[in-house]
């Protein structure tokens, strides 16, 4: 059976066809691991709420009740895990993906990150920018924080960020505002600190 | 506009999300301000970090993962193995309380033939056959006069 429609895709899954699984999981678990990755920062621990995420997803598909689209639903239950895991502070993996990456992004690797812009001398810790990277942005309000998440790391627009928190396009706006005026100020103190 | 001003922008800028006027201004602006440049590139190191973690990959085999864990959780517990956890606890409370009451019975047991014993032991003792306190003294001083 054909499963690129959602319609067809929930029937499948409430019906308890493996394909429909399958493909739902294909087609989505990259979405929902990149939105998990945003609050968590680790990649094992994403992967494990990417797993609880769709476990949730076809133990609760028979209560959907479509008033908004199977990918916006699905949003919904990958933000919830991760707040839920956030505030529960279940973080186990200490090293976080900017720790392991940092040195991949250039100018983050222990060499000043533009010589010409910097004053001699200075360079960026990467491990500890990545620390204060994920500090900012978990220190943001959740609905700021989910706000984010899914217009940086999901390029959600405002429309698709207002039904995922169930909100409306002025208050993305506003907590889209909000919170870059916090990582302004956070991301300045850091900056201040290491300079 | 001041170096506090600039900031916002430079966050916006970062992520070109600044319109076309506001990042002339910003760009003219960090040419006379070294503290701005840096912030400036402080700030795109930060987004380029966030953009690495963006495009993460998961593990290829995480879909198989999840659809052998989803298998597990599918698969009916069988009825008879759904009892075993009560009928084990059943079991044991049983036991707890047969062998509460044989060792009581053995304590109760224990005591009341020590008991016995003591009285056994005690009867040979009679009052009246002891040597009076008074008499034994005396006869002490008399064979210590002797």
């Amino acid at each position: 059976m054909d499963y690129t429609n959602d319609s067809d895709l929930t029937e499948g899954i409430i019906a308890g066809s493996e394909d429909a699984y399958r493909y739902l999981i294909n087609k989505y678990q990259q979405i929902v691991f990149r939105t998990v990755m945003g609050f968590i920062h680790s990649e094992p621990d994403a992967e494990d709420i990417t797993q609880e995420v769709f476990i949730e997803v076809f133990r609760s598909v028979g209560k959907f009740r479509r008033e908004s689209g199977l990918a916006t639903w699905i949003y919904r239950i990958a933000v919830n895990k991760s707040i839920n895991f956030h505030r529960a502070g279940r973080r186990r993996k200490i090293v976080s993906f900017f720790d392991l990456n940092a040195g991949e992004v250039p100018g983050m690797n222990h060499e000043p990150v533009a010589p010409d812009d910097m004053n001699p001398g200075t360079e960026i810790d990467r491990s500890e920018h990545a620390a204060e990277i994920q500090k900012a942005l978990d220190s943001l309000p959740h609905k700021q924080h989910t706000a984010f998440i899914l217009s940086k790391y999901d390029d959600l627009s405002y429309q698709e960020i207002a039904s995922v928190m169930n909100t409306t396009v002025p208050s993305v706006e506003s907590l889209l505002f909000r919170a870059r005026r916090s990582l302004k100020k956070k991301l300045y103190l850091y900056f201040k600190k290491s300079f | 506009m001041n170096c506090r001003n600039y900031r916002t922008d430079i966050l916006l800028y970062a992520e070109g999300l600044l319109d076309k006027e506001k990042s002339q201004a910003l760009e003219s602006h960090m040419k006379e301000c070294s503290e701005c440049r840096s912030f400036m590139t402080y700030v795109k190191a930060s987004f380029k970090l966030i953009q690495s973690e963006k495009n993460a990959e998961p593990n290829p085999f995480l879909a198989t993962r999840i659809l052998n864990e989803m298998d597990s959780r599918r698969q009916p517990v069988p009825p008879v193995k759904r009892w075993v956890p009560a009928f084990a606890f059943v079991i044991l409370l049983i036991a707890a309380v047969i062998g509460g009451i044989n060792l009581g019975k053995l304590y109760s047991r224990t005591i009341l033939s020590n008991t016995n014993e003591l009285q056994e032991e005690m009867s040979y003792f009679d009052d009246l056959e002891q040597e009076q306190i008074e008499t034994f003294f005396m006869t002490s001083n008399e064979t210590g006069n002797e």
